[in-house]
């Protein structure tokens, strides 16, 4: 039995239902047993002698979310905030916390290479320095944040996510290698090993934050 | 002072709604919708989108069964305790009578023996 032979009234509140699981990326298996059990039951009903708008709930997002939370479907409570909203505080709050430590860690690398660079390209070497954590943390975050799938992670969702974060590292890391090579710095090994392990934790961090964002803000919408 | 007769009554309902579905349908093994109707008959203000929920999580804990009802027609599927489901029903049940003997000895010992004064 499907949605289409039901009370057009029901099929249309059934299809705002099944359109909230769909939101809330409520399992596809799961989603499909609820509502095959759902329309079930609501054919009984109707044939019982019941009126249509007797079984449907004014909201039906929040009669989708008792149902799927009854079956262990989790759908967290929705907060008063809107997605946007909090979606950007989250992700830039943390953003900064990222690109702030890894701008601090650069800033020290500089100081402990600043004797072989020249006083001429001096500024512009501490802002590469100090910006590239903030582009690869940057980069990492919309990788993941925008492009990860929530729910079990499918290959094309990862492809993305180590596609993205690999340009937002190279990205980061580019100015100061191209500056290096334009003013033939040779940095001390530690320097840029130091360098590639702050990019790579910039870049680990900032999409570790997209995903948090990417998976808090699914509940949201 | 507003009046919060019907939210108490609803609120305290509400609680033991699930043992009322469970003891209904020790009766008789019922649709949905026809428990929905018991609840009515019985005094619950409740409807389809609530039971409906609620009977889903019952199902889950184990306290429920869906099986067909063999007879002519389209297959029609009904809800019946399982032993689980007689157990907690029964566990329940005693639980809401200590709690109601326990409320009624504190209403009992009052002046006005727990009649509410409405000014």
């Amino acid at each position: 039995m499907s949605a289409d032979e039901l009370d057009p009234h029901v099929s249309r509140w059934l299809e705002q239902v099944d359109a909230r699981w769909r939101r809330v990326r409520l399992d596809p298996s799961v989603r499909a047993r609820l509502l095959l059990e759902l329309v079930d039951d609501l054919r009984q009903a109707i044939d019982s002698g019941a009126a249509p708008a007797d079984l449907t709930r004014p909201d039906p997002s929040e009669f989708a979310d008792d149902v799927a939370a009854a079956a262990g479907g989790v759908v967290r409570p929705r907060p008063a905030h809107g997605r946007t909203t909090a979606g950007t505080t989250d992700g830039t709050t943390s953003l900064l916390r990222v690109g702030l430590v890894g701008a601090v860690l650069s800033a020290w690398l500089v100081y402990r290479a600043a004797a072989t660079v020249p006083n001429e390209v001096w500024p512009a070497y501490l802002l590469a320095q100090v910006v590239a954590p903030f582009l690869v943390a940057l980069g990492a975050w919309c990788a993941c944040r925008f492009w990860r799938r929530p729910g079990p992670p499918g290959n094309a969702s990862l492809r993305f996510m180590a596609v993205g974060m690999g340009i937002a590292g190279l990205l980061g890391v580019w100015p100061s290698m191209a500056m290096d090579a334009t003013v033939g710095l040779h940095n001390p090994e530690y320097v840029v090993g130091t360098q590639v392990v702050l990019a790579a934790a910039c870049c680990l961090l900032g999409g570790l934050t997209g995903v948090s964002v990417a998976q808090s803000s699914r509940w949201r919408r | 002072m507003v009046d919060d007769h019907d939210e108490r009554e609803t609120l305290l309902l509400r609680g033991s709604l699930d043992m009322c579905v469970l003891a209904i349908l020790d009766r008789e093994p019922l649709h949905t919708y026809s428990v929905v109707e018991r609840l009515r008959e019985e005094g619950f203000e409740t409807g389809y989108g609530t039971v409906y929920p609620l009977v889903t999580r019952l199902r889950r804990a184990g306290l429920l069964d869906q099986r067909v009802e063999a007879g002519s027609g389209p297959a029609r599927h009904v809800l019946s305790l399982t032993p689980a489901g007689r157990d907690g029903l029964r566990r329940w049940s005693a639980q809401w009578r200590r709690s109601v003997a326990r409320v009624s000895t504190v209403l009992e010992a009052t002046p006005d023996r727990g009649r509410r004064r409405v000014r």
